[in-house]
């Protein structure tokens, strides 16, 4: 064979190669959400003024420049919440191994500041990682967040004095933007979040 | 004679005893260490009742706690709710299952965080059940 045959065969075999990748990237569709629901347009959270674990102000403007994944619930609860707090953790370990510019942080809102105080919610969200906060205030303060989010929760009296908190089980995600942009609706699973969370944050 | 036939005869009814399953057991007991600084906990097990009747749990007690309630997380129309339960039934032959996210025992703790925990299933004043157990690391 001269080398203009080989030439001929080399540019073939280019333009298959190069073919095929095009075809994969612009003809594949998109990789689709399992379970997460994006909002068709992201919404501008309400106007609040709570606390985060140190003391210092969080507000609407604090959600800005993260991805934050938020969840509603309380320290006094001893089953759904830490076990959403570690479906939470765990994910964000799995999103390790992909190549996001950085990983979500996770944001806890008490929903009983009676009894939250920011030092102790700040003890218990550090025993979920580093990169998670605990904000919690006077409670009219919460509900304008809430509120604004559809995120429903009530007092339950338990017994005697003793009380619980019901409260909506969705995950929050706001963008970089401090926009509402996503959930996630319980029950919830690591893996989820893992597979949702690459596309959402891929899409803004 | 008479007395070597009644320590026998005391033998035999204990084997039989021993031999014979408690009406209720547990297994897959497994206690998550509380976040640090909340005294709440909760505890996961299944229950299963060996007997031919019905068994109700009404009380679970423990001597290294504070308080033990039976509690039922449910989720309705996206919405966690936590109730106590006055009473857990146990068909005959059947298992109930605390895990979570549903029934779970709820804990609360003492400022001195014991090693191990005795768990104590009442049906009224009879005990059912008593179970040791550890702290999960």
């Amino acid at each position: 064979m001269d080398s203009r045959k080989y030439f001929i065969v080399i540019v073939a075999l280019l333009a298959i190669v190069t073919g095929t990748w095009m075809s994969v990237r612009v003809f594949s569709p998109p990789p689709q959400l399992q379970t997460a629901t994006r909002l068709p347009a992201p919404t501008e959270l309400a106007e609040f003024s709570l606390l985060d674990q140190g003391g210092e102000p969080f507000t609407r403007a604090s959600f800005k420049g993260r991805w934050s994944l938020v969840f509603f619930g309380f320290t006094q609860c001893p089953d759904v919440c830490p076990l959403t707090l570690q479906v939470l953790a765990k994910a964000r370990q799995l999103l390790v191994s992909e190549e996001l510019d950085e990983l979500p942080r996770i944001v806890l809102v008490s929903v009983d500041p009676e009894r939250d105080t920011p030092e102790i919610i700040g003890q218990y969200v550090t025993h979920f990682g580093d990169d998670t906060l605990g904000i919690t205030g006077e409670l009219s303060e919460v509900r304008k967040l809430t509120d604004g989010l559809g995120v429903y929760f009530e007092k339950s009296a338990v017994d005697g004095d003793n009380y619980s908190v019901d409260h909506s089980a969705v995950v929050i995600v706001t963008n970089p933007d401090g926009q509402f942009h996503a959930l996630f609706g319980a029950p919830h699973v690591a893996e989820n979040f893992a597979h949702d969370l690459p596309i959402l944050m891929s899409t803004e | 004679m008479m007395r070597r036939l009644l320590v026998s005869l005391v033998l035999l009814v204990l084997a039989a005893c021993a031999s014979e399953q408690a009406a209720m057991t547990a297994e897959n007991v497994h206690i998550p260490q509380p976040v640090p600084g909340v005294s709440m906990g909760a505890a996961y097990l299944t229950l299963t009742n060996n007997s031919d009747q019905e068994i109700s749990i009404t009380r679970v007690s423990s001597p290294n706690l504070t308080s033990v309630e039976m509690h039922e997380s449910t989720l309705q129309a996206g919405v966690s709710r936590m109730a106590k339960l006055q009473k857990v039934a146990i068909a005959p032959r059947q298992s109930v299952v605390f895990e979570p996210g549903a029934k779970h025992l709820m804990l609360r703790y003492p400022a001195q965080m014991p090693n191990q925990i005795t768990l104590q299933f009442f049906a009224d004043d009879a005990l059912l059940l008593s179970i040791d157990t550890i702290l999960e690391d």
